[in-house]
């Protein structure tokens, strides 16, 4: 995951309207956001703002009402639902707040599962799931069922299942909200590690001592970009000190 | 009785709420209890309802003796009634009858009647009273002969003399003879057993004192009980009597095809509508019915538990609420038995409606000669079977779920809270996915069973008979309404086939006294010249009385020799016809041609002129039988069926050859008039009900398993919608969601099919009696229905499954 000129994600004037009972809502309203190869970016806002819709998108799982939408240089916007699931497999890596671990898979075959949407062949599916395993510390968990982990466990086996299929993209929707601080620390420190070794993270979060964790904070208001600020400082690596002081970009 | 009547009050509520669950699930129940009480019905119909129109049926008996080789259940003969009557103190009254045939002639149309011939104590005996006039008394024996009365039928009046109020002490004409009528029968007496109804009734005439009438069987004894008696006190007083007959008289009373040495057996039994024999069969054939719909009744309990225990989980929170205000886990299974019990009394009531309505097309399946009578309305004991079967429903049903909801997580539940942090996939191998595998295991087993009997119809309606069925007329002729003697007899029959061979459109025409397959037969002792019966054989052997051309007629082929001709007469030397059976048993290699035989110790041989091809005698399931023909004019009958071989339709000459025979003699009795083909048909009617009857319980089996399967398969997808959003954020496509929810049902649908297969293969075998043409374990049936249930589960998995692709990923993974 390499770094380059052209942006790795750029949304050109995303709107999202949503219909319900001859309600308008409008979730995203004109929305540009690009997001370089390697870079760390977090989306924060208040509740509503439409923080989760944008991931949603960004993570194909729904389309903009107008738009464009380029992922790695290609408009995908207006793909079809099996050209979304295509990309979303190979292309997007997903961490949900509340991990969305299937509960009567092992922690390996939930980690091996978008693998197996891939296609690959066995050998490789091993490669990768224990190679992911080992990444986040839980390769010794591999038989276990994910009601015998705790919260913090789950997510990093739900951080495994994401990065095993070395995705352009990582799409993590509140990864510590269903943690304490403990855990949803260790959560963070690992998307760090990962963030270090080259991933291209995009995290939504509510909290602002994480939002300092990424190279970039956008903050959202009313389905608009309404500020981005560069992280200038970072919690130390011993995770002492979350002081930090931020340069405001936009 | 106040919380009893909350809970039903509440239960009803709960049912009007839900009118969709309530729907299926009575609708489900109905079909279940409603084939149960079917079934019952007809065996309340045949086997247990009681005589109708006797006063006291329950102190009435049946006794049977036995010839050489009839088994225990055999009719009678004048002297032993009499010994019996006379010798015996535990019956009021013994009453012998046997059927009779009559020609009614008047002004309107010669009829054929069907009546009985009885003992002067016959009415008093059944306790049946007289609608009009009087019924027979014992003096009327002793004027059988001379001046001849006769009791008709409340319908017979009804239907041939319409209800005219002086009949009686009128005279009628029954076989050229006047009869004065006594008396009409009660209305509601329609004669001892089932079939078609005796029309008349005329007292017995005596026969003459002689040793060898005590060896001549076709009496029926009824007794009616004096209070206190049982039948096996009577019984073991007749036991005794007949030990003293077999000493007395040896020839006649002593020996069976079993037990040579001993007094042949008297048998008595509560007389009933079917005989002992029969009723072994019918019980065989109605109680393989009756596990069949048992199995689609615990079909469609594993159905409504599987609706109820996913409606469980909608009420998971109000079920907490009350353990949490204290109700105890008892008090609420009671709540929740009450509701699958008014559920299970609503199925019964609507099963109930099905039961009244198939009693009334059921008896169209039996052939109208034995359905006479059947009567498969609902009484008492079909109520109260309906009653019972539906609350052991209730029972079965409602139980396993009532446990289930009232072992719930009381703080998960209070807080509804529906969704673990992890996503629930199918989870273990759940109730609700074993009640899934025991409705497919069960209704793989009940269409199996419809196949093998579908199969088993299919090769019985194509097996050879050995004769040509297609295009041939029968019509019975009755000759004793016409008055004339044995000689005229015969040169009538040779004018009818002369006359009737040219008619247009004929092809060939004979004469027989037994047609085949029609159920009945002739059987007649048979002594072989060079022939030593083994111990204990039975050389009582079927025969026919027949025409010349009727091997032509009916297109039976000769296997050596010559048809019976113009010469085979009366005073010429005595001839037979043996079919191909005959000659290989008794006969072996040798040529039967020559050969001779006779069916009278001391009478004339006769000699073997031809051997024809094996054909069906009595049914057509049988086994090849031995059997002899004997021509019509070495000795014929006053009642013999033309077989009448046409071109075309047979039924297209059958005014011609009506008014044929009319023209020949006015007052002929023409009955039983059929088509060969349709005959055979009709003696596969047994056949055919229980094949139709397992169809529609196969299918119903089917329904009810893929509408469980289908159930199921809804409820893991709503119950996953989550999860195969989770998948679908993963990459997975359409095919991986639509093979992801297959396999769950194609796993059930195996282990259902495993399961069933195997307790297949140990059931089928033992109807193996009941098929014909095809094994038990006909590997074509096992594979092919499987197949079938395969396809139709396929079915109900697939539209589950393309609903799961429709999951919006967006809106599975929104409630986060």
């Amino acid at each position: 995951m390499s770094a380059s000129k052209q942006p790795l994600i750029r949304l050109q004037d995303v709107k999202k309207v949503f219909f319900t009972d001859e309600v308008e809502t409008h979730a995203l309203a004109g929305t540009h956001l690009d997001i370089a190869n390697g870079e760390y970016v977090s989306i924060t806002g208040p509740s509503g703002c439409g923080k989760s819709t944008l991931l949603s998108i960004l993570g194909l799982l729904d389309s903009p009402t107008e738009g464009k939408y380029w992922l790695n240089g290609k408009l995908v916007s207006d793909l079809s639902l099996s050209e979304r699931a295509l990309i979303r497999n190979r292309e997007v890596g997903f961490i949900f707040q509340s991990f969305n671990l299937i509960g009567d898979l092992s922690v390996y075959e939930n980690v091996e599962l978008p693998l197996t949407y891939r296609g690959l062949s066995n050998a490789d599916r091993k490669t990768r799931v224990t190679e992911a395993l080992e990444k986040v510390g839980m390769a010794h968990r591999a038989k276990h069922l994910p009601s015998q982990l705790s919260g913090g466990q789950q997510q990093r086996v739900a951080v495994a299942r994401a990065v095993a299929g070395q995705p352009l993209i990582l799409l993590a929707d509140e990864p510590t909200g269903n943690l304490d601080s403990k855990n949803g620390e260790a959560v963070m420190d690992l998307l760090r590690e990962l963030h270090r070794g080259g991933a291209t993270i995009c995290m939504v979060t509510h909290d602002p001592r994480y939002a300092t964790f990424a190279d970039r904070a956008i903050y959202l208001f009313d389905g608009r970009v309404v500020k981005e600020e560069m992280v200038t400082f970072k919690q130390d690596e011993e995770g002492a000190s979350l002081v930090g002081s931020h340069a405001e970009v936009v | 009785m106040g919380i009893l009547w909350q809970d039903l009050r509440y239960g009803a509520r709960m049912l009007w709420k839900s009118p969709g669950f309530t729907l299926v699930a009575v609708a489900v129940l109905a079909l279940g209890i409603g084939a149960n009480t079917t079934i019952f019905s007809m065996i309340n119909g045949l086997l247990l309802r009681p005589l109708v129109g006797v006063e006291t049926p329950d102190r009435l008996v049946a006794v049977y003796t036995s010839d050489y080789s009839s088994g225990l259940y055999g009719s009678s003969s004048y002297p032993d009634y009499l010994s019996f009557r006379d010798g015996a103190n535990s019956f009021e009254t013994l009453a012998a009858y046997e059927s009779a045939v009559a020609s009614l002639t008047g002004n309107d149309e010669p009829e054929r009647l069907r009546g009985e011939s009885v003992t002067g104590n016959y009415f008093q005996t059944l306790g049946v009273g007289a609608f009009a006039g009087r019924t027979l008394l014992p003096e009327d024996e002793a004027t059988a002969g001379g001046n001849p009365v006769v009791v008709l039928s409340h319908n017979l009046w009804q239907r041939r003399f319409n209800s005219d109020p002086t009949l009686v002490n009128r005279t009628i004409t029954l076989d050229g003879r006047a009869h004065t009528v006594v008396g009409i029968a009660a209305e509601n007496f329609r004669g001892l057993h089932l079939g078609a109804p005796p029309e008349f009734w005329l007292p017995m005439m005596p026969p003459p004192d002689e040793p060898a009438e005590r060896g001549s069987r076709g009496l029926m004894i009824v007794g009616r009980l004096r209070a206190g008696a049982t039948a096996e006190a009577a019984g073991a007083q007749l036991k005794a009597i007949a030990a003293r007959l077999a000493q007395d008289f040896p020839d006649t009373n002593r020996g069976t095809l079993e037990r040579p040495d001993e007094p042949r057996p008297v048998t008595v039994t509560a007389e009933s509508r079917i005989g002992p024999k029969q009723r072994e069969t019918i019980a065989g054939v109605t109680g393989m019915l009756m596990l069949m719909v048992g199995l689609v009744l615990l079909i469609a309990c594993a159905n409504v538990a599987n609706l109820l225990l996913a409606r469980a989980s909608v009420r998971r929170r109000e079920i907490a609420i009350r353990l949490a205000l204290g109700s105890g886990r008892l008090r609420l299974v009671r709540q929740l038995l009450t509701e699958s019990m008014c559920l299970a009394m609503l199925g019964g009531l609507l099963g109930l409606l099905l039961t009244l309505w198939t009693s009334d097309f059921l008896p169209k399946f039996f052939p109208a000669e034995d359905a006479g009578g059947l009567d498969l309305s609902v009484d008492w004991r079909v109520l109260a079977f309906t009653l019972v079967v539906s609350l052991l429903t209730g029972v079965v049903f409602g139980l396993v779920p009532a446990l289930q909801a009232s072992r719930q997580n009381l703080l998960s539940a209070l807080k509804d809270d529906t969704g673990a942090p992890e996503v629930r996939g199918f989870g273990r191998f759940g109730l609700r996915n074993a009640l899934v595998v025991v409705q497919v295991a069960l209704s793989l087993i009940l269409l199996i069973c419809a196949g093998l009997f579908m199969r088993s119809l299919r090769a019985a309606s194509s097996s050879d008979p050995g004769f040509n069925a297609e295009n041939v007329l029968l019509t019975r002729m009755e000759t004793r309404g016409v008055k004339m003697g044995r000689e005229e007899e015969q040169l009538f029959y040779q004018r009818v086939q002369e006359q009737v061979t040219a008619l247009p459109g004929v092809r060939s025409v004979a004469l027989s006294y037994i047609v085949p397959v029609s159920g009945g037969g002739m059987r007649t002792s048979v002594f072989i010249e060079g022939y030593q019966p083994k111990p204990n054989e039975d050389t009582e052997l079927n025969t026919n009385i027949v025409s010349p051309n009727y091997f032509k007629t009916m297109g039976i082929p000769f296997v050596q020799g010559r048809d019976f001709g113009a010469a085979d007469t009366k005073g010429a030397p005595g001839v037979v016809i043996v079919n191909e059976e005959f000659a290989r048993r008794y006969f072996g290699g040798a040529n039967p041609l020559g050969k001779r035989v006779r069916t009278d110790s001391e009478g004339p041989y006769l000699e073997v002129v031809g051997v024809a091809k094996n054909a069906k005698y009595r049914r057509l399931l049988e086994e090849p039988l031995p059997f002899f023909y004997t021509p019509l004019a070495q000795g014929g009958m006053s009642s013999m069926t033309l077989l009448v071989r046409t071109n075309g339709d047979p039924l297209d000459v059958l005014p011609s050859v009506r008014a044929e025979l009319k023209n020949l003699n006015k007052n002929l009795t023409l009955y039983q008039i059929n088509t060969l083909t349709t005959q055979l048909s009709e003696a596969l009617s047994n056949e055919r009900m229980v094949a139709v009857l397992l169809t529609v319980f196969g299918v119903a089996a089917l329904l009810l398993a893929a509408i469980g399967l289908y159930g199921v398969m809804s409820y893991a997808v709503a119950r996953r919608t989550h999860e195969i959003g989770v998948r679908m954020a993963l990459g997975a496509g359409k095919g991986d969601i639509i093979r992801l929810v297959l396999w769950q049902g194609m796993l059930l649908l195996f282990i259902g099919s495993v399961a069933g297969l195997a307790a297949s293969f140990a059931l089928t075998r033992l109807m193996s009696s009941l098929l014909y043409g095809v094994s038990a374990t006909d590997p074509l049936t096992f594979v092919g229905i499987t197949a079938l249930l395969s396809v139709v589960a396929l079915l109900a998995c697939y539209v589950p499954a393309r609903r799961a692709t429709r999951v919006d990923p967006m809106v599975a993974l929104r409630y986060e």
